[in-house]
């Protein structure tokens, strides 16, 4: 596909497992560090400072290293998609942190934060629709 | 809320489009055949700076007022790089891109009314 015959002048089909992965990353970060805040003592107490050690602990540790994939994936993903594709695909990130943190952190998802996220959803298929059609065509 | 934390917010966002712009810059030297690789290094280096700048101005405004209350400003980081990405970059804006970037920004904005 030439660059200039797709949409919005992306240089090739839509990334999908790129895009999937940097934004599972990015909820895996995010649920990693959480985990992490939870488990971390009161930081205003001076008794807490003792245990500060818990900011190297495994949950803070997984967190960044997803983060770093995160932004490996993000490269990646810049390299083929124009930035405004790409910067609003990723956004799909918006419905994965909170599925994630309702299956892995048990947190409530409100009706009207589950229509928010549907809206978010839309706006996503809206967006990589026109990629979907080019590469059923291919 | 002063003058100031709304001069702030969209400063913070102008430092995150400005690393997006960036970085998508420095992936296209690298992706141009025959470039040098210091051709690419430097809007890198600028993106990873402006990345860090937006974090950390992000996390002072974040100590400053609820998560709630700053969560719809992050919401319209899409419209943002539109715009950014429009005029920087020349990215072709489709009527499709425009109504998926507005859905995204109104779902996001219930969302963060939600909290």
């Amino acid at each position: 596909m030439n660059a200039d015959s797709s949409p919005a002048g992306a240089s090739g089909g839509l990334p999908i497992l790129r895009v999937l992965c940097c934004a599972l990353s990015v909820t895996a970060s995010e649920v990693c560090l959480k985990k992490a805040a939870d488990g971390m003592p009161n930081l205003m107490s001076a008794s807490s400072w003792l245990e500060i050690q818990t900011l190297g602990s495994g949950w803070v540790l997984a967190g960044i290293l997803c983060y770093i994939l995160s932004f490996v994936f993000w490269l990646r993903v810049l390299q083929v998609l124009p930035l405004n594709i790409a910067f609003n695909l990723v956004n799909i990130e918006h419905i994965f942190v909170p599925l994630a943190s309702y299956f892995f952190l048990g947190e409530m998802i409100s009706p009207i934060r589950a229509a928010g996220i549907g809206i978010v959803l839309l706006g996503v298929l809206v967006i990589a629709e026109p990629y979907c059609r080019l590469e059923e065509r291919a | 809320m002063t003058v100031w934390f709304f001069i702030i917010v969209i400063l913070s966002q102008a430092f995150l489009v400005g690393g997006q712009i960036f970085l998508k810059h420095a992936m296209n030297k690298t992706e141009e055949a025959g470039t040098d690789r210091r051709a690419s290094t430097f809007p890198f280096i600028c993106g990873i700076g402006l990345m860090t700048l937006w974090f950390f101005l992000w996390f002072w405004l974040l100590s400053q007022v609820e998560l709630s209350y700053l969560y719809p400003f992050d919401a319209l980081s899409p419209l943002f790089m539109a715009f950014g990405a429009s005029i920087a970059l020349k990215e072709k804006m489709t009527p499709h891109l425009w109504g998926g970037i507005l859905l995204i920004v109104g779902g996001l904005l219930i969302v963060g009314a939600s909290q």
